[in-house]
């Protein structure tokens, strides 16, 4: 990547901002662009930095009255999915609404008739929107991701892009998901597990076992989730068992020498599943299931601080005081 | 000496012999209408030949220019038929390029893998005339140098172009290669002093292809 960055300096030798605006703007711009590869492999901050700082002054140079509305709202782009790698850094609700403002800035900038931009632009601020809700306004800011995960699919159809389609439904399905845990009603909440359901079958249409195991297999734990939050309202038996059924797919299929997480997260499910099926029979048997999923869990990602560890944690020591008491 | 005066008084009489003043106009006619034939063809003919096909290529280019693909296409084969490759090998490596940019627009519009194919066939053609190289001396010393180094250079960098183009089809790595390959023989003959605006473009394009090799070799890492 180093030699890229070299080229582009070298090319700006040429394209000084007062003569050659546009190209020293968009050579700017490939420099940042650079530094956000650069930084997936090492001084991930300073690089990430770097790049958000080449894109604002890339930004600043192009004189959007004429024709460079295009070169605008790609530089808006890539300075959104900078602030969203930042975010994973440090200040993240900050990051994540500068994020947010500057993929909507490219939204407005980009033409119209950039039909698959606008869809992929859409499908980016939602994934923004969905992860503001976790700090704040959680209901409004999943609204907002699912409408635009929704427009973005009126372009990314099955047909014309069945890539990006299954994408987007599993950003819709995840978003509704998530939606239904801010619901009151019950109705609500069914109506929008069932909505997230349908959104990871259609995914599953395009992501198959043998073209995409590993995407196949993550949509299959959605499924599992899914099914374990509409076992607490209502079939709770079959929903139960349904969890399990995706669950022992996943389980089966792969191991968590070649995938760790998903396989983890299959075994997280197991875990609550069979703690909700404790509730209805073989309280003693399940239980112990449960425990023992959870224990796999803890082991496999003790070395991983991931949510998916300490919610096995949480599950675990909760199963141990029931028990206890 | 009665030798000589008697041969120089023969010769007299021979270039007064109206067979000998006649045979003799004939062949120097003859000599000459040759001559003047070959000048014609050599300089007169060939250079407005030159002009006919300088000026069927500037409207095969204006065609390309105002997007009319097709129609530049149709215009490039139709010179090809006025002339040979060897009277004209620059001009024949010109149009070969004009028909790979025209394959080539086609294709990003298109999205045509086959079209990108194509083009890339077409710049090879070019590529044989304009990697043609010449000796001269430099300095006192004798060196290798391209014949055409600029349609050489142009060539290379539409050659890289349709190999990026065809890493976002099928074998990335591969064709990401060839496109980084091809940018570095333009930047052969393009340098910041000389030719600074193909300089930069051509930087410009190079960092792109490095930059997007790394992120598939990083990729395949993770």
């Amino acid at each position: 990547m180093t030699k890229a960055i070299s080229c582009f300096e070298e090319a700006l030798k040429f394209y000084d901002e007062i003569n050659y605006p546009y190209n020293h703007s968009s050579t700017l711009m490939n420099i940042a662009t650079s530094h956000i590869i650069l930084s997936k492999v090492s001084n991930k901050l300073e690089n990430i930095l770097i790049a958000i700082d080449k894109y604002k002054r890339a930004l600043k140079i192009i004189d959007i009255e004429k024709d460079k509305s295009k070169l605008y709202a790609s530089g808006q782009d890539g300075l959104a999915n900078a602030y969203v790698e930042l975010a994973n850094l440090q200040d993240t609700e900050e990051n994540i609404r500068k994020a947010i403002s500057a993929h909507d800035e490219a939204l407005k900038f980009t033409p119209d008739h950039e039909l698959e931009e606008i869809a992929r632009i859409k499908d980016n601020m939602g994934l923004a929107y969905q992860s503001l809700a976790k700090f704040k306004d959680g209901k409004e800011n999943l609204r907002e991701a699912t409408k635009l995960y929704i427009e973005s699919l009126k372009i990314r159809t099955i047909i014309d892009y069945p890539l990006d389609y299954a994408h987007t439904q599993i950003h819709l399905g995840t978003a509704l998901g998530e939606l239904a845990n801010f619901e009151d009603s019950e109705n609500a909440k069914e109506n929008l597990l069932n909505k997230s359901i349908e959104c990871f079958n259609e995914a599953h249409k395009i992501y198959s076992q043998q073209k995409y195991p590993d995407k196949y297999l993550s949509i299959n734990n959605h499924l599992a989730t899914s099914h374990i939050n509409l076992s607490n309202i209502s079939d709770k038996k079959k929903n139960i068992e349904e969890s399990i059924k995706f669950s022992n797919i996943v389980t089966s299929s792969t191991n968590p020498m070649d995938n760790l997480f998903i396989y983890s997260k299959a075994a997280l499910n197991l875990g609550i599943a069979y703690a909700n099926l404790a509730q209805i029979e073989d309280k003693e048997g399940n239980y112990r299931k449960a425990e023992l999923y959870f224990e796999e869990v803890i082991k496999l990602l003790e070395n991983e601080n991931t949510n998916d560890y300490n919610l096995a944690k949480h599950y675990l020591e909760k199963l141990q005081s029931m028990k206890a008491s | 000496m009665t030798f000589q005066i008697s041969s120089f008084t023969n010769a007299k009489n021979i270039l007064n012999d109206p067979w000998f003043i006649s045979i003799t106009s004939y062949f120097i006619g003859f000599i000459i209408s040759k001559l003047y034939k070959y000048i014609k063809h050599s300089f007169w003919d060939k250079k407005i030949q030159k002009n006919k096909i300088e000026n069927s290529i500037k409207e095969a280019n204006n065609l390309y220019e105002s997007d009319n693909y097709e129609l530049s296409l149709e215009k490039y084969d139709k010179t090809l038929e006025i002339f040979n490759k060897k009277d004209f090998p620059e001009l024949y490596g010109i149009i070969q390029r004009g028909i790979g940019n025209c394959y080539l627009s086609l294709a990003q519009i298109n999205k045509n893998e086959q079209l990108l194919k194509l083009a890339i066939t077409y710049f090879n053609y070019a590529l044989i005339v304009f990697d043609e190289k010449k000796q001269i001396l430099d300095k006192g010393l004798f060196s290798c140098k391209y014949k055409y180094p600029l349609q050489f250079a142009i060539t290379k960098t539409n050659f890289a172009v349709a190999y990026a183009g065809l890493s976002n089809i099928r074998n990335k790595k591969e064709n990401l290669e060839k496109a980084i390959s091809a940018c570095k023989d333009s930047l052969k003959i393009y340098n910041l002093n000389e030719i600074p605006e193909k300089y930069a473009l051509a930087m410009n394009n190079l960092g792109t292809y490095y930059s997007r090799l790394t992120e598939i070799i990083d990729r395949e890492k993770t």
